[in-house]
């Protein structure tokens, strides 16, 4: 067992970690500030805010030696008999000193800074500053530009850490940043003409710890600390990317990256970023809708839930057929809850899988160690980021109901085909997509003598079904996704349900009347649990933060967890 | 702002580009040649422009961002075009003890221009310098075909100059 | 003492050296066939050892000792050569290579036939051009002569020897800057660990050793160790190229055994202190170093007793000369300025350090001085740098020393020159005063800071 000594404390190091001197103590409940150093990049120990004293144990005569001066403990392995002294006046001096530094070029522009209320030198201030200004000189002036459509750098506030730099040619590769000049006239650029666009180029702007890299969507919309934050899984694709859904007044306002090293570990691709919008849209379902005649009339859920029933009574007890498409948006609450409605109408239905949006093939940027800086690599553990092709975050998890319910996952095109022998179509949705149906198919499915269909966007199959059922968008609710590794993963609803509108399992509940609304996803998730094989592991209905493998164990990860504080700056309760 | 995608003519010239490529089996990976790339396309063209930065960046297969990395790290290579021939006046240590700043505004005073910049006619770029390594000349200048001048007075610092815009001097005369 | 015999300036004044025939003719070359056909390069890392010889380039760290940090199991090893030579005043890598280039190589060739390195980078500062002329012409010869290629003197021994040009960027003689720039990136020096020893240039064992250092290697495999220490003073031996200039009458690079004393530069070799002057001070080996009083130049000039008197080391053994007329506060301008302009700008101490002392010490020289300064110029250069280990490499320590030990040694003349120096014109802007005082420098109805800081967090929340 590996002993570290942090601030007199004896702890046991977890087996198999490779932490730093600031990981291990993070470890512990102890933080070092730092900036320039980040849990995924090379270590460059450049900013020097981590700097503490560092010293060894002699195992055999216990004496300690520090060495006599301070060390950051960005460049600092934990290892057996380490000793960390993070306290010391000499370290909270220093911090002070690097505080100072830091601020001499630094406009004092918070009250307009998109970055106050999470920012690491605003943070670090109030924590390690010191109270008066020294530095009466002129300040460097310096320029604010655009390294992308998206993303502006306001120079005169970077404080020169390189993490932007190290991320575009460590993870994407792409290299597109670049330091400018040197010494106190250094800049960060791009070359002219080529900006920073691969598309993991929004987390530039997360890792930057100051409000030097800007997203420029979200530019002065919002103050940070008015958000309030939520656990969400990215639906772009089906890496299931966990982000953090942050919304104020009603409307999503962003979306940033969780981390989490078993699927993303601290990034998000840009569509996925800016994928939020969808929450928003103009074209969500406001409503439920009867068609009568050639138009829809929006009618109040109670009214609606009535005549579908009415509907489908009359021609169930006709011995019609029911085929029901669940779409692989749906989360496995919803698709579970479908299913076991759908089975319950009548032994005579059918269930196939909605279409599955794939484009392009997958991506993987596999970050190289020796592509990074050279010096100190041992502490990174080079995680690859894998964008998916396959568009839609539960194909997974609602062919696992399929199998259960049905005959298992009868694709889209092939039950087009068989629309002729069921009367009754059925059809779950939920891609923020208007466009996840084509003509030809819509064609195909309005054959039906009854369609029926449950969506969150107004769109072509919307047009002409004869029930139109408004449900929860995907920042509306909350359930699990199976994601392309077989990782369940829970995600929480970031926004209550749009006006006139319901969660799709409350609307089973009522439709189906065997519930009472609102129902709670995990304990749909539960029973599902008990039912379906595949997901025996959670029959408590509780997912792990970091999700769970449903075929193998994971293997443990010790350096998983690690944030940088500032962005977590809780604030929402301001 | 979408990357510029018009097909520009290329601009170093064949014979420029084997030259770099002569210099990569000299290291272990195409990287290194950055340098004495840029020191061969700045002797060729008197300065580094934007577009030989993107060719270098395409004969070493790095992006034209870590080019532009390394060329404004180092004081050498211009921004703007040079004279025919450029002097570099030091103001280190032992040159400032022994006049080198007042020089150095003298020659710019003399020529009508300010550290950095260039004669009217084109001929003569005058910077400053940190330590050339010259200082047993101090106060000492150097021109970027190799002279090296000092120690300079008033008037010796009036001789060079005229001596410097006559162009410069090939180097095997040096 | 017998009289010193020039050992690496011996061939200096033949002109014809530059030949490598010239060069052999003279016994060149012996020594490295002597070390490649008779000696193991362990051997040879044992004599070099055994000869105490300490690196020329600044840090005076042992020579053999470095060497024998590469790892045993090594498949790649590569040589740098510095030949930055950057530090204000020092021009004697210059003369080494401009004067007697082929010795120069034979201790290339000794030192990688030592540590098995089969290629080496002689990284020369862009504005020695003509050394680097010279240089590569020589190189060519040495190999057309068989003494660089393949299969050197039959010994089974393959060198390449490459000349890389700087760009002007002082901070690329830091050996991992060097290695960085050599790389093709810029010139950022890296953390350490790992050393270069273990991993280098192109994350290979790398040795960087000084061209000097070099030098002297095929003296010492000739001659022996025992010879070489008879040179010098204790754990300082050896010979050493000394540079003088600034203020004094003649501006030399002169061989002399370590450990001569500042005087006897300036007088045996100066020509004395220039326009009938007195000397003041003199900067020991380059501005990195500190100064030493009029009083101190009777101490050695070597690695141990330089460091008494409170000045950073013997660095590049350049001395520069200031004579009685010369104020202090003109060489803190011109140090500062200097490390400001080559500060490679990766720590924040150094980066924001340099930049805020050179504005400092500008405006106490334009008249806009307060005694305070003084303190707050300590503070920041007492805080910075390798030594209170706030910095990745040492020319924080360089941009520091200057100041704190003028400070030391000559602040009465400082707070002098603060009081009778008073021009309105450079004092320090009001709204900054404001802001140092901790009051908001906008109208009160304005004010979102918080003292002291500038951040507003009440005013937004
Ligand atoms: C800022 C800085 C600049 C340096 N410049 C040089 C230089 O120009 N030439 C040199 O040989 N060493 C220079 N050094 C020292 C090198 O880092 C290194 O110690 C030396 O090249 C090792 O060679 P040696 O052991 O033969 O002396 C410098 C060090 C620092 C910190
Ligand atoms: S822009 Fe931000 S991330 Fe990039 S170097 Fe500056 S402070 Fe660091
Ligand atoms: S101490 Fe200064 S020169 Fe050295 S690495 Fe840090 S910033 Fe660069
Ligand atoms: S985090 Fe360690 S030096 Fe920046």
């Amino acid at each position: 067992m590996a002993t570290i000594i942090i601030d007199g404390q004896s702890f046991e190091l977890p087996e198999g970690a490779k932490f730093n001197a600031i990981q291990a103590a993070k470890h512990f409940g102890i933080d070092i500030p730092y900036y320039c150093w980040h849990p995924a990049l090379s270590v460059v120990a450049n900013c020097r805010m981590c700097e503490i004293e560092v010293g060894t144990k002699d195992p055999a005569t216990g004496e300690i030696k520090m060495l006599p001066r301070l060390v950051p403990g960005c460049q600092t392995p934990a290892r057996d008999g380490t000793v960390l002294v993070t306290e010391s006046a000499k370290v909270l001096e220093h911090r002070k000193n690097i505080m100072e530094l830091l601020l001499i070029n630094h406009p004092l522009d918070c009250p307009v800074c998109d970055q106050a209320g999470e920012c690491g030198l605003q943070d670090y201030s109030y924590e390690h500053g010191r109270a008066a200004h020294r530095f009466v000189e002129e300040r460097n002036v310096k320029p604010k530009k655009e390294v992308s459509d998206l993303i502006v750098l306001n120079q005169d506030r970077c404080i020169m850490c390189t993490r932007c730099v190290r991320f575009t040619r460590e993870i994407p590769g792409t290299a597109e940043l670049h330091v400018m000049r040197r010494g106190d006239h250094g800049e960060i650029a791009i070359f002219p003409d080529q900006p920073v666009d691969n598309p993991l180029a929004g987390n530039v702007v997360d890792l930057c710890p100051v409000g030097a890299l800007l997203d420029k969507d979200f530019l002065h919309n919002q103050r940070v600390w008015f958000l309030s934050k939520h656990d969400g899984v990215c639906t772009g694709c089906s890496t299931g990317c966990n982000i953090s859904v942050e919304e104020n007044a009603g409307k999503v306002w962003r979306h940033k990256p969780r981390h989490n090293p078993y699927v993303n570990d601290y990034w998000i691709c840009d569509e996925g970023r800016y994928g939020y919008k969808a929450a928003n849209s103009p074209t969500l379902l406001g409503g439920n809708y009867v068609l009568e005649g050639k138009d829809h009339h929006g009618v109040p859920t109670d009214r609606f839930v009535k005549r579908l029933n009415e509907t489908l009574t009359t021609r169930i007890l006709d011995k019609q057929s029911v085929l029901g498409i669940l779409s692989p948006y749906l989360s496995v609450e919803e698709a579970f809850a479908a299913a076991q409605w759908l089975a319950s109408l009548t032994n005579r239905v059918e269930l196939a899988l909605g279409p599955v949006p794939v484009r392009g093939e997958d991506l993987t940027f596999a970050p190289d160690k020796t592509k990074g800086r050279s010096g100190d690599t041992s502490f990174i553990v080079p995680r690859p980021f894998t964008i998916s092709a396959e568009k839609a975050p539960n194909r997974a998890g609602v062919e696992m109901m399929l199998d259960h319910f049905g005959k298992g996952a009868v694709p889209f095109e092939k039950a087009l085909e068989s629309v002729a022998s069921h009367p009754i179509v059925i059809v779950f949705g939920g891609s923020p997509d208007e466009s996840w149906i084509e003509a030809d198919q819509v064609a195909a499915l309005r054959k039906a003598e009854v369609l029926v269909l449950f969506d969150t966007t107004i769109n072509p199959l919307a047009d002409v079904a004869d029930f139109v059922a408004g449900i929860a968008s995907f920042a509306e609710k909350s359930g699990t996704y199976v994601n392309r590794d077989r990782r369940l993963q829970r995600f929480e609803a970031a926004l209550p349900p749009r006006e006139g509108v319901w969660p799709l399992l409350d609307l089973i509940a009522i439709v189906s009347g065997d519930g009472k609304a609102p129902i709670r996803s995990q304990e749909i998730l539960k029973a599902a649990a008990r039912v379906v094989p595949g997901l025996a592991k959670v029959e408590d209905g509780l997912v792990p933060e970091l999700g769970l493998n449903l075929d193998s164990k994971d293997q443990p990860i010790p350096d998983a967890g690690f944030q940088d504080d500032w962005t977590l700056a809780n604030v929402s309760t301001v | 702002m979408t990357p510029t995608t018009l097909p520009t003519p290329r601009m170093i010239p064949d014979s420029l580009r084997q030259k770099i490529e002569s210099y990569v089996p000299r290291y272990p990976n195409k990287k290194a040649v950055t340098l004495p790339a840029l020191h061969m396309v700045h002797s060729h063209f008197r300065c580094v422009p934007y577009q030989a930065m993107k060719e270098i960046a395409e004969i070493l297969e790095i992006t034209p961002a870590e080019v532009a990395d390394t060329m404004s790290f180092y004081g050498f290579f211009p921004q703007a075009p040079l004279g025919d021939v450029r002097v570099w006046i030091c103001r280190s240590i032992s040159c400032m003890l022994r006049g080198g700043d007042e020089l150095l505004e003298h020659a710019c005073k003399n020529l009508n221009i300010e550290p950095g910049q260039t004669t009217a006619d084109g001929k003569l770029t005058v910077e400053f310098a940190e330590c050339l390594g010259i200082c047993d000349h101090a106060p000492a200048a150097l021109s970027d075909d190799g002279r090296v001048f000092g120690p300079l007075d008033e008037s010796s610092l009036q001789k060079m100059l005229d001596d410097l815009r006559k162009g410069p001097i090939p180097l095997e005369e040096l | 003492m017998p009289k010193f015999e020039p050992v690496l300036s011996r061939n200096w004044n033949d002109p014809e050296i530059l030949s490598v025939k010239r060069y052999e003719s003279k016994g060149g070359y012996a020594a490295s066939r002597k070390a490649l056909t008779t000696m193991s390069p362990d051997q040879v890392v044992d004599l070099v050892k055994a000869s105490e010889l300490r690196g020329r380039g600044g840090a005076g760290f042992p020579t053999g000792l470095k060497w024998s940090f590469l790892p045993k199991d090594r498949k790649e090893t590569f040589m740098c050569v510095n030949g930055d030579e950057s530090e204000p005043a020092t021009f004697n890598n210059r003369y080494l290579v401009e004067k007697d280039p082929h010795q120069f190589i034979e201790g290339i060739l000794i030192g990688c036939f030592a540590t098995r390195a089969s290629t080496a980078y002689v990284y020369l500062r862009f504005e020695y051009i003509k050394a680097i002329k010279i240089l590569e012409q020589a190189i060519a010869e040495a190999r057309a002569a068989g003494h660089l290629g393949k299969n050197i003197y039959g010994s089974g021994f393959d060198l390449e020897i490459w000349c890389h040009r700087g760009a002007g960027a002082y901070i690329c003689g830091e050996e991992t800057g060097l290695i960085e720039s050599l790389e093709g990136k810029r010139g950022w020096p890296r953390i350490k660990p790992p050393f270069p020893a273990i991993e280098g240039a192109f994350r290979k064992p790398t040795v960087v050793n000084n061209i000097e250092t070099l030098a002297c290697v095929p003296h010492i495999v000739e001659r022996g160790a025992d010879w070489f220490k008879s040179m010098g003073t204790p754990k300082s031996y050896g010979p050493k190229l000394y540079t003088i200039s600034g203020q004094v009458n003649k501006q030399v690079c002169v061989e002399l055994p370590l450990g001569v004393t500042t005087n006897q530069l300036i007088e045996e070799h100066g020509g004395g202190v220039w326009k009938g002057r007195k000397a003041k001070a003199a900067i020991p080996g380059g501005i990195s170093m500190g100064l030493l009083t009029k009083d101190e130049f009777d101490v050695p000039l070597d690695f141990e007793e330089i460091r008494k008197t409170g000045c950073l080391g013997l660095g590049t053994a350049a001395v520069t000369v200031l004579d009685e007329t010369t104020r202090i506060i003109d060489y803190l301008y011109n140090t500062s300025r200097f490390f400001a302009h080559e500060s490679c700008g990766q720590c924040t101490p150094c980066r924001e350090g340099t930049g805020w002392l050179y504005k400092t010490i500008k405006r106490i020289r334009d008249g806009g001085g307060r005694i305070e300064d003084l303190d707050l110029m300590n503070h920041l250069a007492n805080n910075m740098g390798i030594t209170p280990g706030t910095t990745i490499c040492g020319l924080a320590d360089g941009a520091a020393w200057p100041i704190k030990n003028a400070i030391a040694k000559y602040r009465p003349e400082l707070e002098q020159f603060i009081r009778e120096n008073v021009n309105p014109a450079a004092r320090i802007a009001p709204v900054q005063e404001a802001i140092s005082a901790g009051r908001s420098p906008l109208p009160s109805n304005t004010s979102m800071f918080v003292p002291g800081i500038g951040i507003a967090k009440s005013a937004t929340s």
